[in-house]
């Protein structure tokens, strides 16, 4: 499992080329930056370790999305698992904490910070399809990537846009 | 903003560029799968670890403390048993349930999760059968099975000391049950309904079950608030957690010192029966005159009250110095010396002693016992028995028990455990810091994940536990939390901290005189 010289520069290459995909998956599963900087950390780490098994280079874009998305699922719900009780709260409490909040430094376009906002109220699901989605990514290669079906991503991503131009509608008055 | 709009304005957001070099990153990357490995190694390590504290402990007993009967020592063997296979049961169940391989699809990833979630959840609901019970009954038989060993007169007070040892196992399995099941409803079931519903819902298209949804919302409120608030925090004062720490510590100094005074009393007097029975083998069997008895005897106790077991010792055989050297049987006289005191009459002989040996009653200053003797053609010893009637008065056994308890031998050891009990608090507070946060939004609790609103705070009622009082944060449906208030470090911030941040009227602010002034 020790990585060669080749693994490396592999790794160097793939992770430069495609840094910016993976910040914003990290800015789309973790808000704040310290836990983006953990994920990124994490992400970075699993494409480490499974790069010596990618066979076959042409698809190391969608397998580096798989990746990302996988490893930040996982680690949302880790950090969730960590917390002994959950808060349950409406949506109301949400809006009154990103309002009391104020947004990040990132976020400080309005268009931008509403479409974090709704996109944070999706279910990790559709998270992936709507983000998989925005990185222009074809049905086949988000099937490829989630490892659901085409007709399903179809099915699935429909709903989710739907519901995330709702979203977007409910918070732009903001 | 249409589809095109949308993925331009994404793909366009200003980003924050890491700043690590290439080298920074590479060796970063080597260090984390160093950590990772040692990881894997240290959870199973840490599994087996305890098994071998375990079975060290109880093979310890099992050889050495062979004065038990042979019931009390299976006790011994069914817990290293049970240890044995409760390790293991979880590295079993971790190898059989692996993490999805970098590189799998979510769905992939949420199968592996699901299945190892669902391993995780049938080890805690049959945590009864598998973990708790074998141990239990291998503590309650090696507890209880030493019993029958007990004569009459101690009966009583040893019924009622295994009694207690049984209720305090019961409890801390009662304990362990409940964290358990508790977990597991608390986190693991309610996890593996939204793994399933992940699943079902990538798997068939079909939206996510709307139940579970309601699961997911706290998770990006905790991340989101720990992001956007930040509480004044705090934790235990280091001195609350000593003063139980410390007191813990120490006090299982003292009980594991108590028992062993109290083992090397019983040890003692088991002994006196073992040397016997070695004597018996090397014993030739003449039945004489019973006067050379009594003359023999006679001296032998003269000897005895003199403390001169040396002496005693020239009387015995060749047989019988071979098997005792001077050191053994000085050693065992001074035992019956200690637990029985002089010997103030004789009564004898008899022929009902030991296996038919002339036998004579001797009434000590603490007690009654039976010697049986046997001689050789020479007069001399060739078999020796000694067998107590009369556990010895316990009048002098509190002062003795005492005087072995603080033995230097055993206050050697004290400071090392009063240092294992700093130790132990400091890890405690280690493991509490940030166990509190005040912010405007309300209580920070669980290292920040938890959060509870100032509003959703109904009542606030104090759970006193000696000098220490927590809050019990209730909200309107009756759902309670405590939080730790009187323990809680910086006492002049918190109150600073709840003043500021907390609504005029909130039931916190009755509690704010409990938080000692500072100097």
């Amino acid at each position: 499992l020790n990585s060669t010289p080749a693994d490396e520069q592999r790794f160097l290459e793939l992770v430069n080329e495609n840094g910016n995909k993976i910040l914003r998956i990290c800015r789309v599963y973790a808000w704040n930056s310290a836990d983006q900087d953990d994920l990124y950390q994490e992400i970075t780490f699993q494409i480490w370790r499974g790069l010596p098994h990618l066979k076959e280079k042409q698809f190391a874009n969608t397998w580096l999305y798989r990746v990302a998305i996988s490893t930040a699922i996982s680690f949302v719900r880790k950090r969730a698992l960590r917390s002994d009780r959950v808060v349950h709260v409406e949506h109301t409490d949400l809006t009154r904490i990103i309002e009391s909040g104020q947004t990040t430094e990132e976020s400080a376009d309005d268009r931008m910070a509403n479409l974090y906002t709704s996109i944070y109220k999706l279910n990790p699901l559709e998270k992936a399809l709507i983000t998989l989605f925005l990185e222009d990514l074809t049905y086949e290669q988000i099937a490829e990537a989630t490892g659901i079906s085409a007709n399903n991503v179809g099915v699935m991503l429909h709903r989710a846009r739907k519901k995330l131009s709702c979203l977007m509608k409910e918070e732009s008055p903001k | 903003m249409n589809d095109e709009e949308l993925k331009k304005l994404w793909q366009q957001q200003p980003l924050r560029e890491p700043n690590v070099s290439a080298e920074q990153l590479v060796s970063a990357m080597q260090k984390k799968m160093t950590c990772f490995r040692r990881a894997l190694l240290a959870r199973d390590m840490a599994e087996l670890l305890a098994c071998a504290v375990v079975v060290i402990a109880f093979g310890y007993f099992y050889i050495f403390l062979h004065a038990r009967l042979p019931i009390s020592r299976l006790g011994d063997l069914i817990v290293i048993g049970s240890t044995i296979f409760v390790a293991f049961k979880l590295v079993y169940a971790h190898r059989t349930t692996p993490s999805a391989p970098p590189g799998a699809t979510i769905v992939e990833s949420l199968r592996a999760e699901l299945s190892s979630v669902r391993a995780q959840s049938r080890l805690l609901g049959s945590v009864l059968w598998w973990y708790i019970l074998p141990g239990t009954i291998g503590l309650v038989v090696s507890t209880w099975g030493n019993l029958p060993a007990t004569n009459s007169g101690g009966l009583w007070g040893m019924v009622v000391i295994d009694l207690v040892v049984t209720l305090m196992i019961f409890a801390v399995d009662a304990c362990v049950y409940w964290l358990n099941q508790r977990a597991r409803s608390k986190q693991l079931v309610p996890l593996e309904a939204q793994l399933e519903s992940l699943l079902h819902s990538a798997e068939t298209g079909e939206p996510l079950d709307e139940t579970h949804r309601a699961n997911l919302r706290p998770i990006i409120l905790s991340t989101a608030a720990a992001g956007q608030v930040k509480p004044a925090e705090f934790k235990v004062a280091f001195w609350q957690i000593a003063v139980y720490g410390v007191s813990g510590i120490v006090g299982i100094w003292f009980f594991w010192m108590l028992d062993r005074a109290l083992d090397s009393e019983r040890h003692a007097r088991m002994q006196i029966t073992a040397a016997t029975v070695v004597t018996a083998v090397t014993q030739s069997f003449h039945f004489e005159a019973t006067n050379r008895y009594s003359v023999v005897a006679r001296t032998v106790i003269e000897l005895f009250n003199a403390g001169d077991y040396g002496a005693i010792r020239e009387l015995y055989n060749a047989n019988m110095s071979t098997v005792f050297p001077p050191k053994e049987t000085s050693d065992f006289y001074t035992r019956l010396a200690e637990l029985f005191g002089k010997i103030e009459n004789i009564e004898g002989p008899t022929n009902n002693g030991f296996r038919g040996w002339t036998a004579f009653g001797l009434h000590c200053q603490r007690g009654e016992m039976t010697m049986s003797l046997a001689l050789d053609t020479e007069d001399q010893i060739s078999g020796i028995h000694f067998q107590p009637l009369l556990r010895p008065a316990p009048k002098s056994s509190i002062g003795s028990v005492a005087r072995r308890i603080f033995s230097w031998r055993h206050l050697l050891w004290l400071p090392l455990f009063f240092l294992g009990g700093l130790l132990y608090s400091w890890l405690v507070q280690t493991w509490t810091a940030r166990a509190v946060g005040i912010s405007a939004l309300g209580v920070h609790l669980s290292k920040g994940l938890t959060l509870i609103f100032w509003d959703e705070i109904k009542e606030v009622r104090p759970l006193r536990f000696l000098n220490v009082r927590n809050l019990w944060l209730i909200k309107e449906s009756g759902e309670k939390t405590l939080m730790h208030w009187t323990p809680l470090e910086r006492h002049s911030d918190l109150k600073a901290a709840v003043e500021r941040c907390a609504p005029p009227d909130h039931p916190i602010r009755k509690y704010l005189s409990l938080l000692k002034r500072e100097r």
